[in-house]
């Protein structure tokens, strides 16, 4: 799990100069189907050494209840088959994304700084949807095959 | 397709056409009418004040006009590396943070930040992100 958290940083890394084009979506997702609720662990890593890498900012905290709730959303649908599916559900994540980020200014600057945040995001929430789901239809097959080769049996 | 997929694509497209109308109807418009701004410059105890009278419509605009900043452009936009010459050490997590009306926050950059009459904006630079 410490390594699956190290190469999705890596991973996030290397495709950061793309504006929420990302691949940690597609690795928590697949990985939470595969190895269920441990992958909470690889999640922890990943959100750790994010705030190392850049530094511990208010979107930071958002990081702690957003990339767990991907790793349950792909344990909640482990059932689910196809790349269509996955790449909806993807999508709809990466859709969400930018207002489940702005909870944390609730109790900072209220629901005003809340909406203006939501609001001045949705160019960055759309492109993170299509990201997203360009992403899972493109790497759902392989990935899943390899990660099946370590998972647990289904 | 199976029904449930075709239900959940038709969801998605809706969803992504609801928040493009939504950010088309409420984003604030720019417009090119003569307006009064301000914008100060705060980097620790240096503090300095700029006021234009511009027809500049975002402030990026304005602040190339008043050849405020320096900065490079990026994906998400253009992101300000100095503000008057005065550069921020990114190894030190410094950043320069755009402020309005005496701190409350600015949510856009500055090339998507619309200027209104009367506006007073804050260039403060700030350590850690």
């Amino acid at each position: 799990m410490g390594l699956i958290g190290g190469l999705t940083t890596a991973a996030q890394l290397a495709m950061a100069p793309l504006p929420n084009i990302e691949p940690v979506s597609l690795i928590f997702l697949l990985c939470g189907a595969t190895f269920g609720l441990q992958t909470l662990f690889a999640a922890a890593v990943f959100v750790l050494l994010e705030g190392l890498v850049f530094g511990f900012g208010p979107w930071w905290f958002s990081y702690l209840y957003l990339w767990p709730l991907a790793v349950l959303l792909g344990a909640l649908f482990r059932r689910m088959e196809g790349a269509l599916p996955w790449a909806l559900l993807s999508g709809f994540y990466g859709l969400a994304f930018g207002t489940l980020s702005a909870l944390i200014f609730l109790p900072f600057g209220g629901v005003a700084l809340f909406f203006s945040t939501v609001l001045s995001g949705i160019p960055f929430d759309l492109l993170h949807c299509g990201g997203n789901f360009a992403i899972m239809l493109l790497c759902y097959r392989p990935l899943r095959r390899l990660l099946r080769r370590y998972g647990p049996p289904d | 397709m199976k029904r449930r997929t075709l239900l959940a694509s038709i969801l998605l497209l809706a969803a992504c056409l609801l928040l493009f109308g939504v950010y088309h109807m409420f984003s604030p418009d720019t417009n090119n009418e003569l307006k009064h701004v301000t914008v100060s410059v705060v980097a620790d105890s240096y503090v300095n004040s700029h006021s234009a009278d511009t027809r500049a419509e975002t402030l990026y605009a304005l602040l190339e006009e008043l050849q405020l900043v320096e900065g490079e452009q990026s994906a998400y936009g253009f992101f300000i590396t100095a503000v008057e010459g005065i550069a921020a050490d990114e190894g030190l997590q410094q950043w320069w943070c755009i402020t309005r009306d005496g701190g409350q926050p600015v949510n856009t950059g500055a090339e998507s930040t619309p200027l209104r009459d009367g506006d007073v904006f804050e260039l403060t630079l700030t350590q850690g992100w």
